[in-house]
Parts: structure tokens; C-alpha cells; sequence
């Protein structure tokens, strides 16, 4: 029984780590797409960025 | 101020009755689909039977709720098809003004179709009310209270999306469960003959329901309705 | 995103940013450094909280070693309950403040709580088969949990069946407060009803209000399962939240460049 639990247990902690590793590459993903949107926005950026958003 | 907020609610409300009354064919409908559903009941279990009896309070209940549900989903349609809605944002009143209009409407029509209904169900079940006829009055209007202040909130956040019959049910029914647990467990003591301090309890339950919620309803109701320009 | 489900986003729905870094690439860089910290300690969290369960903990004497079962779904409902107070502190603070960033938290806080209470959903049954013999008793808090479940995850659906605006904002943190503020009213409700009936005292009621029916060191264990399982909500929650940021200024420059043209 202790051993299914065990198991159990451990398996849940792998997945919690394969979606933290899924978030983690989402975010650099979409980090990398803003920092491509931010250089097509240009020289406004700074007016565009610090304003009423 | 009082009697002032009363007044424009009661306007609203007068205003929804004489459409509704234009077009019995909603009100109609709803109130076959709750006589519909108290025979499908009716056939599922063995008519007739002690089991049936018993769950009679539950049947009742559920036959209203079901109707009520389509009735509280066809409110607001008028407005949204007419453009009112904006006209009735336009105009000075507090929000809560337009709920408590809106629920006072929803809220007559909800008791006559139950009105309508309750005679079939004790003919069909052979009920006596044992227990008082005061006594299910006030757990008939507490209920309803509930079932229709949340139910009006719900019902105008859901205007104008397509899912909205679907969606509407799944929102309220979660909601309204301590409403259905209290409100037929009081209906079974008092159609049994023996409202004690069991009754009591339930009926408290529903009016601290019914506080909590109509005012939650009243004060939030602004944000579900304000048009996003 | 569809094009047209951008273009009805509102000037307002995008969010304030508060300096030229934001969401640039060395604040994301501070960002991963703090989760990594974070995630760090969640690990060690965790890890400890699991020796404690298996190897601290001692068996219970009627129930055997299936009630080890018991510290992690308590510590999920306890994950759970804090991820709805977020969303509804969340969906308050929108209401009042207007502040896009509080609907975000909402947002980011109410899948972890669905899927936590999903995980007390599931883990309750699983130690009321072999105990009692049955799956699922429609005893207080399992079916309060059942009825949290489906109030939050009727929030989500509610949330996707809106175009992103002010309004859809407005709406759902309606929604989340109407169900936070019914939570306790559906538990007595509950609680009431089943009083009467057969299934009083089947769950096991080890928390009451004058003792703790648990030998001390089941209770370390429990409070550490709790913590380790708070630290984990942080974590999660950061991320989802970060995400959620980052995809929103996304729209809000897809949507700028799009009114250039």
C-alpha cells in the first residue's frame, strides 16, 4: 500500500515539475515574441510604453 | 428618498408586466414546461407509490426552479433587442433601482406560474397541507427571494452571449444549493404536519440567504450591466 | 488570439506598464532568478513534507497506511481555499480599484483552485474505497467540495465564453464573489441536511472546535504538507501570473501596431 502511495505521490511531483518546465518555456517563448513587438514598435516605443496603457 | 427608490422600481416592474402580458406566449410556455416536468416525474417513479409521495417536496421544487430558470433567461432580452437597456442606463437612477425593479417583476411572474401550478401538483399527489398554509407561504416567498435575486444578477450578465440558456443554469444552480436543501426540507416538514424548530432552522437558513444575497445582488449590479465603451 | 477578438480589446483592458524594462529582458531575468529561489525552497518543501509523510508519520491505528493519504488532501483543500481567496480578493479589488492587474490574479489563481479541488476530489474517494467500502459518501465536506468545484469551474467557463474587455472583467469578478460569499452558506446548508441522516460522522472529523484528535507528530506533518503546499501555490501562481502579463502586453502592442496601419 505504502509503495501505490509512494508512487502515487511522486508521480503527481513529476507532473507539478513537467508543468512548471511547460510555464517556464511558455513564458521565454512569449518573452521572446514582446521583445520582437517591442523593436517593430520602434522609436515611439517610449511614448507608446510609459503612456496611459 | 425611500419611497422615491420604490416607486421607480415599482414603475420598472409595471412596465415589464404590461409587456410580458402582451406576449402571453412566454408566460405560457413556461408554465406548461413546469406541469410537463411534474408529470415526467411522475412516470419515472411508480405513480402513486410511497416513494413518489415522499419525494414530492423535491419533485414540487424542482418543477419551479426548471421553470423559473427559462423564465429568468428570456428577462432582459426586450431590452437588449430594443436598445432599451442603454435608455435605462441613460437615465438618473442607481443601478440597484433597475435590479430591484427587474426582481420585483421576475419575482411576480415566478409566484404566478407557481400559483398556476401548486393546485395540479396536490391534486396529482394528494397533498394536504397539514402544516399550515402560512407556514409554506413563507417558505414558498423565501425561496423564491433567493432564487430570483441571484438569479436576476446572473441573468443580466449573461445578456447577449449565445450560451446564454446553457450558461445560466450552470452559474445559479451551484449557487442556489443551499436554497433547494433549505427550501424542500421545509416543504417536506410542512406538508408532513410537524413544523417544529427543524423548521425553524431552514427558515432561518433562507432568510439569511435571502439577506445576504438580495443586497450582494442590489450593490453589484451596476458593474454587470454598464456598457465597456 | 483571433485578430478580431484582439481588435475589440479596449484601450483600457491593456495593462500599465511602469518603467521601460518592464517585462524586458533583465526584469524577466530577476523574474526566473526569485522562482528559481522560490522553486528551490517549494523542492525542499516537498521533499520534506513526503519523508515526513512516509517515514515520520506514524500509521494510524484503525486505518493502516492508506490514511498517509490524508496529508495530502488536506493539504490540497488547504492549497485549494487559499487559491479561491485570491480570486476573490482578486476579483474585489478590480471591482473597487479598477486595476487590470487584479482581474489577473483572479485569472491566474482560479485553475490552480479548480485543479486542487479536482485532486481532494479524487484522493477522497480513493481512501473512502478501501475504508468504508463505498466511493463517494455525500457526506458535508465532500459534497461542499464537490459544489466549490463546480462554482469555480463554472467561473472559467464563464471566463471563456467572453471577448477580453472591461466588461467580461467586471462580470466574472461578480461571479467570483457571489461564490466565495456562498461558500459557507452551502457547507451548513449541507452540514444541516445530513445531520439528520444516516452518514453523520463517516468523514473523519479530526479538526473540531475543542481538540485535535491526531498524535503530535501527525499534526507536524500536516502543518508541513500545508506549507510545502503554499509555497507551491506561490510558485505556480507566479508563473501563471507572469504569463498572463506578458501575453497581455502582447495584445496591447499587437493592438497598437494594428491602429498604425
Amino acid at each position: 500500500m505504502n509503495g501505490y502511495l509512494f508512487a502515487g505521490y511522486s508521480a503527481i511531483l513529476v507532473l507539478i515539475g513537467v508543468y512548471l518546465g511547460y510555464q517556464h518555456y511558455r513564458l521565454g517563448r512569449l518573452s521572446r515574441e514582446l521583445a520582437h513587438l517591442r523593436e517593430e514598435l520602434g522609436a515611439d516605443e517610449g511614448r507608446e510604453l510609459s503612456g496611459e496603457g | 428618498m425611500m419611497t422615491r427608490i420604490l416607486e421607480l422600481a415599482f414603475r420598472l416592474a409595471w412596465k415589464d408586466l404590461r409587456m410580458e402580458f402582451r406576449s402571453r406566449q412566454n408566460f405560457l410556455t413556461v408554465l406548461f414546461f413546469a406541469f410537463i416536468v411534474i408529470v415526467i416525474f411522475n412516470f419515472a417513479f411508480e405513480p402513486g407509490s410511497p416513494a413518489i409521495r415522499e419525494s414530492a417536496p423535491a419533485i414540487l421544487w424542482v418543477a419551479f426552479l426548471f421553470a423559473g430558470i427559462l423564465n429568468l433567461s428570456s428577462a432582459f432580452i426586450v431590452e437588449k433587442e430594443e436598445g432599451c437597456l442603454l435608455g435605462l442606463l441613460l437615465a438618473p437612477m442607481e443601478r440597484g433601482v433597475i435590479f430591484i425593479g427587474k426582481f420585483l417583476s421576475n419575482m411576480m411572474f415566478q409566484l404566478l406560474m407557481e400559483l398556476l401550478i401548486f393546485p395540479v401538483f396536490l391534486v396529482f399527489f394528494n397533498i394536504e397541507l397539514r402544516g399550515g398554509w402560512l407556514w409554506f407561504l413563507l417558505v414558498v416567498i423565501l425561496v423564491n427571494t433567493g432564487f430570483v435575486a441571484v438569479g436576476t444578477l446572473f441573468s443580466a450578465m449573461t445578456i447577449g452571449l449565445k450560451t446564454r440558456e446553457v450558461l445560466l443554469p450552470i452559474l445559479l444552480f451551484p449557487v442556489i444549493v443551499p436554497v433547494i436543501i433549505a427550501g424542500v426540507r421545509a416543504t417536506g416538514l410542512v406538508f408532513q404536519g410537524s413544523p417544529g424548530s427543524d423548521l425553524g432552522s431552514w427558515l432561518k437558513l433562507l432568510g439569511g440567504f435571502d439577506l445576504v444575497f438580495v443586497v450582494v445582488s442590489a450593490a453589484v449590479f451596476r458593474f454587470v450591466v454598464e456598457e465597456a465603451s | 488570439m483571433s485578430v478580431e477578438v484582439e481588435s475589440r480589446m479596449t484601450q483600457e483592458a491593456a495593462p500599465r506598464v511602469s518603467g521601460r524594462d518592464f517585462l524586458g529582458a533583465g526584469e524577466t531575468r530577476r523574474f526566473l532568478r526569485s522562482q528559481a529561489v522560490l522553486g528551490g525552497l517549494t523542492a525542499v518543501a516537498l521533499i520534506v513534507a513526503l519523508y515526513m509523510v512516509f517515514l515520520y508519520a506514524p500509521p494510524e491505528r484503525e486505518m493502516g497506511e492508506i490514511q498517509r493519504l490524508f496529508y495530502f488532501h488536506v493539504a490540497s483543500g488547504w492549497l485549494a481555499m487559499v487559491a479561491f481567496l485570491v480570486v476573490f480578493a482578486g476579483s474585489l479589488m478590480f471591482l473597487w480599484r479598477g486595476r487590470l492587474k487584479y482581474d489577473r490574479w483572479a485569472e491566474a489563481s482560479a485553475g490552480i483552485g479548480v485543479l486542487f479541488t479536482t485532486i481532494v476530489l479524487v484522493t477522497g474517494p480513493l481512501w473512502a474505497r478501501p475504508i468504508w467500502n463505498t466511493w463517494w459518501t455525500w457526506e458535508p465536506r465532500l459534497t461542499s467540495s464537490l459544489v466549490l468545484w463546480i462554482m469555480y469551474a463554472a467561473y472559467l467557463l464563464l471566463r471563456g465564453n467572453f471577448p477580453e474587455s472591461r466588461k467580461k472583467y467586471q462580470i466574472c469578478s461578480v461571479y467570483a464573489i457571489i461564490a466565495f460569499l456562498d461558500v459557507p452558506l452551502v457547507f451548513f446548508s449541507v452540514r444541516r441536511m445530513r445531520d439528520a441522516e444516516v452518514y453523520r460522522g463517516l468523514h473523519p472529523v479530526v479538526i473540531s472546535a475543542n481538540k485535535i484528535d491526531l498524535e503530535p507528530e501527525m499534526i507536524l506533518t500536516l502543518i508541513v504538507s500545508c506549507l510545502a503546499f503554499t509555497l507551491l501555490y506561490a510558485l505556480l501562481w507566479r508563473f501563471r501570473l507572469r504569463v498572463g502579463m506578458v501575453r497581455d502586453e502582447i495584445w496591447r502592442i499587437r493592438r497598437v501596431l494594428m491602429e498604425r496601419e
